[in-house]
């Protein structure tokens, strides 16, 4: 059996916490010290698939490429989104102006990609409290029309880290 | 009856007495009086062990404070039994209250610490255990000087326990902080640093460039073969030096792996890597490489002309990449890449897009190694295991080019024609050299004398040299015999024999003599044969006078140098009179030790007219100097003309030059002078 590889891209706002998200589901681990990305760095988690005998593959190489967040200064550059199947538009959900960006980051991207897969994480949940949240969610979640979907994460806690990865490598292999 | 109370404090006295002495055996010349007992009369075995008798005493005494406690109950009067509880309670009071028991402890605590400790060492370790570690915390939060102090003398000792009975912790726990230890030392005292290393770090070098080098002579050697030859011919016609190549050959080139990587996404779609070597991190190798490619694309400072990374070199090892437009090939090498390689690149690259680029297997690449096909591999294989290795076109074999093997055959007869005639003619002018000279050899009158014969183009040359214009005949008569149809260059010199030593010197005395009485100044002459030199020896002269000495007597045949040794320095005509700063008065010393001898010297010699030469430094303005210098000279010469010279004799001069000899890096005093010159 071998294994098939997918590259993505994490975009979003500079401190968003990308890279975060990043560690949490390869490394199983978080820092709350900020490091900024310079450039890109590329990361890679290996995912079990339910074997396909038809196609002879049975795991998943994700190859995550980890892209300098977004500053006023400083757009993405979009070179590096070549050739990724799919991107996570990461937010943060304390900082509005992170979430109001979310849809150029996706116009980027299917500029380049018009068949790409779409995920969204909503980051950072743990810092808002229980009304807050569901206040959130209520006003967010039909804003979007995503291929993925969009997730309230926590690279903090963990929480749908890994449902998020999952759903992507789900989307692309089906 | 006596009193109950005072019983009791006897029985009890004398109880205590008795444990005491029994219970506390180290005391012993304590005065019995002290414990207040009575029984102070005999106590023949307390020292000894408890005897019968002392044990009948003690059931007695025992018995005796019962019947007290009894009498107590039914006697005593309300008040002694409130006294005595309040005593009790007193006394309970008292050893609950830890300030007193303190006290009471206080003086015998470490006493007591060190009995418990030696009696039962067990017991207090587990107690001070478990406090140990915060002991030691503790004290180093409040005074980490004192206790680095106290732990200082026993850490070497403990660090060296420890490297022998476990090292590999030790090595453990130093070894993350080894690289930043060095760095601090080489911060603090570089030098010391270079010191320590420098053995390790030269052995380790001169290991390697001793490799190196026998690799360098081995492929010298190879170079002088007949191989080497042709090879070295054929790497000149290729623009390499020999230093390149064999330094090339040193650090031999290898390819550890080739990559095929899908140009946007940075996935590998192929790859090969030497076995044996540490495997590279394929994926996480081709997407940095594909991150560094978009990058230096994205800073590319010309938008219009897209140009791509072709090669990363790191120190010993490099990334050669050859780029096509939906994969690019990265070959990761060591040493330095032959031009051929990138040949092989290319081939490969060509290979790989003729025969798989423009389906769906490189440009629809998904990331599935099973749509791959197999051949890509095996073009990858090739190109590690034969880097430098081309696919060359099989080449048509032709008919032969009769034009071209025509010309070559003109060529040949027009070149080699006149090179066979200047051969012959070169083997011809050798035989009548060597002809020439073994007739001059054999000729007796010439035979001492080397005559070089030079054979050029139908012209002889003779060189050499002969003591005769006869002689010098004679060789080239000889020459015109032998060879009579070639020109004879005769250059042999005639050289005139020197005449006998004694005829030189005699006429070297001769000569002397005569112009010792024109310059009217003792003059000796003498002759070395061996040197073929006249020495002369004399008073001073003026610069004429030694001038027409010396060319008279070079003149003399036989002698080659004249070496003069006049007596200049002592010569009052030498002396220079010096003079203070813008000044012409002469100092007295100046006139006893320079003017004195002077006159002197004229007087003696009435016939000389000097002239009187006044200098300046040059330190005034020129026209201070111009009037300066003349008066200093006119100076001298009132001193003179004063002492009966005649003024016809004294002539006076004046110049704003340094005199000669001195010049302008000399002090400025060598400048303020007068000094003569002979008149002839």
């Amino acid at each position: 059996m071998g294994t098939i590889s997918k590259k993505i891209c994490m975009v979003g706002d500079f401190g968003v916490g990308k890279t975060s998200l990043i560690r949490r589901f390869v490394e199983r681990e978080f820092s709350d010290r900020y490091l900024s990305t310079v450039g890109v760095k590329i990361s890679r988690k290996v995912i079990p698939l339910t074997p396909d005998l038809e196609r002879n593959l049975d795991t998943l190489k994700l190859l995550i490429w980890d892209l300098e967040g977004q500053t006023k200064f400083k757009a993405i550059t979009p070179s590096y989104l070549h050739g990724s199947e799919s991107i996570l538009v990461v937010a943060d959900v304390t900082r509005q102006e992170t979430i109001d960006n979310i849809q150029n980051h996706i116009q980027l991207f299917l500029g380049i990609n018009p068949k790409g897969s779409i995920a969204i994480a909503l980051n950072k949940i743990d810092l808002l409290d229980s009304d807050e949240q569901s206040y959130l969610k209520e006003s967010i979640h039909s804003t979007f029309t995503t291929t993925v979907g969009a997730y309230f994460t926590s690279a903090k806690t963990g929480e749908n880290v890994d449902t998020i990865f999952n759903a992507i490598a789900q989307k692309m292999v089906p | 009856m006596p009193s109950p109370l005072p019983q009791a404090d006897t029985s009890l006295g004398e109880l205590f007495q008795f444990l005491t002495e029994h219970d506390l055996p180290q005391h012993p010349d304590r005065p019995l009086a002290d414990t207040g007992a009575i029984f102070h009369s005999s106590q023949p075995n307390r020292q000894g062990s408890i005897s019968d008798e002392t044990s009948e005493r003690l059931r007695l005494l025992l018995l005796d404070l019962l019947a007290i406690d009894q009498q107590n109950a039914t006697d005593t009067p309300a008040e002694t039994q409130d006294e005595l509880s309040r005593q009790l309670r007193r006394l309970e009071h008292r050893c609950r209250d830890p300030r007193i028991m303190g006290q009471v402890i206080y003086p015998i605590f470490a006493t007591l610490l060190q009995q418990k400790i030696a009696q039962s060492p067990d017991e207090i370790v587990p107690a001070l255990a478990t406090i140990i570690d915060q002991v030691l915390a503790t004290q180093s939060q409040r005074d980490r000087t004192a206790l680095s102090k106290a732990l200082a003398a026993a850490i070497p000792g403990a660090i060296s326990k420890q490297m022998g009975d476990a090292p590999h912790e030790v090595v453990q726990a130093i070894a993350p902080a080894m690289g930043k230890a060095i760095t601090a030392q080489i911060r603090l005292d570089r030098d010391s640093m270079v010191d320590a290393l420098y053995p390790v770090i030269g052995n380790t070098i001169s290991k390697y460039m001793g490799e190196v080098v026998s690799q360098i002579n081995h492929r010298v050697e190879q170079t002088f073969s007949l191989t080497g030859l042709v090879n070295h011919l054929s790497l000149r016609l290729r623009g390499i030096s020999d230093a390149e190549q064999i330094l090339r050959d040193a650090m031999p080139f290898n390819v550890q792996a080739v990559f095929l990587i899908h140009k946007d996404s940075g996935l590998v779609i192929a790859e090969v890597q030497q076995s044996g070597t540490a495997a590279l991190e394929a994926d996480m190798l081709a997407g940095m490489l594909t991150a560094i490619r978009s990058f230096a694309g994205e800073c590319s400072t010309d938008p219009r002309h897209q140009s791509e990374l072709t090669q990363i070199d790191y120190e010993d090892f490099q990334i050669i990449m050859e780029v096509a437009g939906y994969c690019y090939l990265a070959a990761v090498t060591q040493g330095d890449p032959p031009a051929i390689f990138s040949m092989k690149l290319r081939q490969t690259m060509s290979a790989i897009i003729l025969n798989h680029g423009y389906g769906d297997a490189i440009e629809q690449f998904d990331g599935n190694p099973n749509s791959v096909p197999e051949s890509i591999p095996e073009l990858l294989h090739d190109l590690l295991n034969a880097p430098q290795q081309i696919e060359r076109p099989p080449v048509e074999r032709r008919p032969l080019p009769w034009g071209l093997v025509l010309t070559l055959g003109f060529v040949l007869v027009a070149v080699g024609i006149p090179l066979g005639v200047m051969k012959y003619q070169w083997w011809q002018a050798q035989q009548l050299t060597a002809q020439l000279r073994d007739t001059f050899v054999s000729t007796p009158s010439l035979a001492l004398y080397r005559i070089q014969p030079v054979v050029e183009n139908q012209t002889i040359t003779l060189t050499g040299q002969v003591p005769s214009l006869v002689l010098q005949q004679q060789a080239a008569d000889i020459t015109r015999q032998l060879a009579p149809d070639f020109t004879v260059d005769n250059q042999v010199i005639a050289v005139d024999a020197p005449p006998e030593p004694e005829a030189i010197a005699a006429e070297a005395q001769r000569l002397t003599q005569g112009l010792a009485q024109v310059l009217a100044t003792p003059i000796t002459s003498t002759y070395d044969p061996d040197l073929q030199q006249l020495l002369v020896q004399g008073s001073a002269l003026s610069a004429d006078q030694t001038a027409q000495l010396t060319e008279s007597l070079r003149r003399i045949p036989g002698v080659q140098s004249v070496v003069l040794s006049l007596d200049n320095q002592g010569s009052p005509l030498a002396q220079r009179v010096y003079f203070t700063p813008n000044s012409a008065d002469i100092s007295p010393q100046e006139y006893s030790q320079k003017l004195t001898p002077l006159i002197r010297y004229l007087r003696d010699n009435p016939t000389v007219k000097l002239r009187i030469i006044g200098h300046t430094d040059r330190s005034g303005t020129e026209q201070i100097n111009q009037q300066l210098a003349p008066q200093r000279a006119a100076a001298v010469q009132a001193v003179l003309s004063q002492e009966g010279m005649p003024l016809s004799q004294l002539e006076t001069v004046g110049m704003i030059d340094p005199p000669p000899q001195v010049s302008n890096a000399d002090a400025l005093w060598l400048s303020r002078c007068v000094r003569f010159e002979v008149v002839n």
